[in-house]
């Protein structure tokens, strides 16, 4: 559930401000020098996390990075950890009461030198009472260097994109919300959470946004609950978050951002929707997580690269990756072409590159003919130059291309350009060439969920359908073998 | 503020929170446990945990290499600068001084690749698992990345330095033919001093604004030497020199054609590519450092050669100076001679007459010793 989130105006990104956010925690909360010129003394620290921290840190900070500030292992937190006596251990967590005890554990067993506790959001009292407890016990209160809450508890997976968690969705997804038999307690909870996260949110972007929500659902919960969080903690001037240097109060005057909480009920057809852009196809297809592709690799290919098993490739889809920035959203034809055009681009400056060499070689003895050789040699001297870039650029070649492959295949078993058609053009009140019925019975098209998300959005979509059609298609789909579950509850919401 | 870019209010510091709770619950014990005092604070030693062996040798390395690091820092501005601030006459760094600087950090930066390497044997001792070894490894590799770091400060700076060297030396270089050029249509008879510091002054006729740091570290560059006597010496060493530096052009072409591909010569011509030489590895840079430094060398001593010869030159013209005196000497007593011989001849032939006319016998024998002493 992802909600619209803050402007990226030219300071407000708020995936940098994440990322300076933990650098600053793994600089154990101390000001970043801002020296250009010299490099800081290290500090070697051991990174603890749980599954939450380990999906904030993972899409913003990577291994090199981390190593170079000074991490110098990093661990899950229920893992058996070992003592390390002379290191910093920063922990980074979701203030539970598991976690706590764990921690409590670790005081008490001196497997570090210091401890420094960044909880990923608010710690509750009883909790912080508790570890003061264990330290007090163990002796280690002056060990304990800080206690800090983060307040990070959400992913930032791009610039201008985050969603707010991604372990045990299955406790705030939207069945869990919406199922006819959730209790009230429940929902209050899932509220809770979410209000949490957003609040979390703002308080890294440092602005008080302008709530607007729709009447009558959970979105109005939410939005109740977040608004009487900020307003809470802006009227408490010792503690709060907003206050600070003049600039974060210059834009809470001049330009509060908008925050529009929508819930999923406006619109359910739109995630069942079969996609064509090249990111929602990878993302639907091959199960991008955390901007993380694992590729299925055939058997006839090459050895794959040391990190993954034999028959898996992990790709990163970073930011940082110049093709992906670009054609993330095209369409699937005008993607393919840019990577077949980036490949031939690739294969010329290699050409290039391997005549240069051999040209070099003959040239060696001519050294009357200076300006010439002054020539080669510039040229291979910026040729050396651009080796590194080049063997970038390959890397990434060859992950759209093995993604782009991948991708194909799955199409052209489902034939799922032929759903995307159908779903655009139902979407767009166009007639149909093939009718839904026809589809669904085509054993040869996609699978059964597939057949599923075509029907659901027809459905959605046709406001009056009798009742003997739909006893038709739904005995058509179970034909196929498709859970036909949802049909009822799209009965009741209907 | 100057990081107030990002935001500096993130998140909340509870560590004063913690710190109360820990008093509190302090003083509740203490309230508790007034009665059940004896398994009381006595039993919990303080944990003074002495450091491993290999936390303190590495934390030294670490201290070492920050030493080394404040080093340079502090002489940075001026090593790099010096060009500059001779011009306002501030605290000019002197290559003697720079010099100084780059074996005191060569020095340093072979310290500390020593201690790294005996604590490379260290780095096993003691080890109490799998993820110890590992923080290990990644302690030693975070100490030589910091060290690698460090000593690209010192060889930026080198590299700069000796940027500026090469420059000063190619554009020099350029001058002698222009002079030679000039003085063939002016006939300038300049009592100036060596060649390299007339250029300067040239130069600032010749092209505009030229910066000015090529000027004066010329002088600072080039020793002084005597002035030169004479426009003719003067030219003669300007020729000498000229063609001394198309040589010396000719031989750093051909090194760079040599060195099979080194940027460094290739670019003589265009110093821009040199400003991108950042990319170049310590050790490439070493080896351009230490080729420049043989280059230097070679100049200085090709300058001292032409001195020496200067002086023999100025030698010779004093002695055929002297030559010359000493053969207008002789002519003259040669003609002196020549006169008093025709004059002689005279008077013994004129006693030749006189003796005829006087009387035969006689005559007869003077004649013969007349005619035989003529």
């Amino acid at each position: 559930m992802a909600t619209s989130g803050p402007p990226t105006s030219y300071q407000n990104v708020l995936r940098d401000k994440q990322i300076a956010a933990l650098k600053r925690m793994l600089n154990l909360n101390q000001p970043t020098p801002r020296g250009s010129v010299a490099a800081s003394e290290p500090v070697w620290k051991v990174l603890i996390y749980d599954k939450f921290g380990s999906d904030i840190i993972s899409p913003l900070l990577s291994v090199r990075e981390l190593r170079d500030l000074g991490v110098t292992l990093h661990l899950q937190v229920d893992a058996g950890r070992e003592q390390i006596s002379d290191a910093v251990a920063v922990y980074f967590l979701m203030p539970t009461a598991a976690n706590v005890a764990r921690i409590c554990q670790d005081c008490r067993a001196q497997l570090y030198d210091k401890y420094y506790l960044n909880f990923v959001t608010a710690i509750p009292r009883p909790l912080l009472e508790e570890v003061a407890k264990a330290s007090l016990e163990a002796d280690c209160v002056p060990q304990i260097g800080k206690v800090y809450d983060q307040y990070l508890n959400f992913i930032s997976l791009e610039d201008d994109f985050f969603v707010l968690r991604n372990q045990m969705l299955g406790e705030v997804s939207y069945y869990a919300l919406n199922r006819p038999d959730a209790s009230d307690e429940e929902i209050q909870r899932i509220c809770d959470s979410i209000v949490e996260c957003l609040f979390s949110v703002f308080v890294t972007s440092g602005t008080v946004p302008i709530i607007r929500c729709p009447r009558g659902n959970a979105a109005e919960m939410v939005a109740q609950a977040l608004d009487k969080k900020l307003r809470d903690n802006v009227r408490d001037p010792r503690n709060s978050m907003f206050t600070g240097d003049s600039t974060a109060i210059a834009q809470l005057s001049f330009s509060r951002p908008l925050l529009v909480i929508l819930d999923r009920n406006v619109d359910l057809a739109t995630p069942l929707h079969h996609t064509w852009t090249y990111q929602a196809l990878v993302h639907d297809m091959l199960n991008l997580d955390l901007n993380r592709v694992t590729l299925l690799t055939a058997d006839d290919e090459p050895p794959p690269s040391p990190t993954s098993s034999p028959q898996q490739r992990t790709y990163d889809l970073l930011h940082s990756d110049r093709f992906w920035e670009q054609h993330r959203g095209s369409p699937f034809p005008a993607m393919a072409d840019a990577v077949q055009a980036e490949v031939d681009r690739y294969k010329t400056s290699e050409e290039e590159m391997k005549s240069l060499k051999s040209a070099m070689g003959v040239d060696d003895d001519e050294s009357e003919d200076s300006d010439l050789l002054t020539d080669k040699t510039s040229k291979l001297g910026s040729a050396i130059k651009s080796l590194p870039e080049l063997m970038e650029k390959k890397k990434s070649i060859d992950m759209h291309t093995n993604i782009a492959t991948a991708l194909l295949e799955q199409i052209k078993e489902r034939k799922l350009d032929v759903f995307f058609e159908m779903e655009d053009r139902m979407i767009s009140k166009s007639s149909l060439d093939k009718t839904v019925l026809d589809m669904i019975s085509d054993t040869a098209a996609g699978t059964p969920e597939d057949k599923m998300r075509l029907f659901i959005i027809y459905y959605i979509l046709s406001p009056d359908i009798a009742e003997a059609d739909v006893v038709q298609y739904t005995s058509a789909l179970e034909a196929v073998g498709a859970n036909t579950a949802p049909l009822t509850y799209l009965g009741h919401w209907k | 503020m100057s990081s107030s870019t990002a935001s500096s209010v993130v998140g909340m510091d509870q560590t004063e929170l913690f710190k109360a709770t820990v008093r509190t619950l302090k003083l509740r014990r203490k309230k508790q446990g007034a009665a059940a005092l004896s398994p009381g604070p006595s039993s919990s030693p303080s944990h003074q945990r002495t450091p491993s062996e290999f936390a303190t040798l590495a934390r030294d390395v670490v201290a070492f290499i920050s030493k080394l690091q404040a080093f340079l820092l502090k002489h940075r501005k001026n090593y790099i600068d010096s060009a500059r601030h001779l011009l306002g006459g501030g605290s000019a760094m002197s290559d003697s001084e720079r010099d100084a600087i780059d074996s005191e950090a060569q020095k340093f930066i072979e310290g500390s690749l020593d201690r790294i390497n005996s604590l490379r044997t260290r780095l096993n001792d003691n080890v109490t698992g799998a993820q110890m070894s590992q923080y290990r490894q990644s302690v030693f590799e975070s100490l030589q990345d910091y060290l690698k770091k460090v000593a690209n400060l010192y060889s930026e700076q080198r590299a700069i330095r000796i940027k500026r060297i090469v420059d000063r030396k190619r554009t020099s270089r350029l001058q002698p033919e222009k002079y030679r050029r000039l003085l063939g249509s002016t006939g300038c008879g300049r009592t100036s001093r060596s060649s390299f510091e007339t250029s300067s002054g040239l130069r600032t006729i010749d092209r505009e604004p030229s910066p000015a740091q090529h000027q004066l570290p010329d002088n600072d560059d080039c020793d002084s030497s005597d002035p030169g006597e004479g426009g003719r010496e003067e030219r003669g060493v300007r020729g000498e020199d000229g063609s001394s530096g198309t040589t010396l052009r000719n031989r750093w072409r051909r090194r760079g054609t040599g060195g099979g591909g080194r940027e460094t010569s290739g670019n003589l011509a265009t110093s821009s590519q040199f400003s991108q030489d950042s990319h170049l590895t310590e050790k490439e840079r070493t080896e351009f450092a230490e080729e420049n430094e043989q280059l230097l060398e070679h100049v200085t001593t090709m300058v001292d050669e032409v001195r020496q010869i200067e002086g023999r030159v100025i030698e010779i013209s004093k002695l055929q100076g002297l030559f010359s005196q000493k053969v207008l000497q002789q002519a003259e007593q040669l003609e002196s001679i020549s006169r008093t011989t025709v004059e002689a001849a005279e008077n013994v032939s004129e006693g030749n007459e006189q003796i005829k006319g006087v009387s035969y016998p006689c005559n007869i024998l003077y004649h013969c010793i007349f005619e035989l002493t003529l």
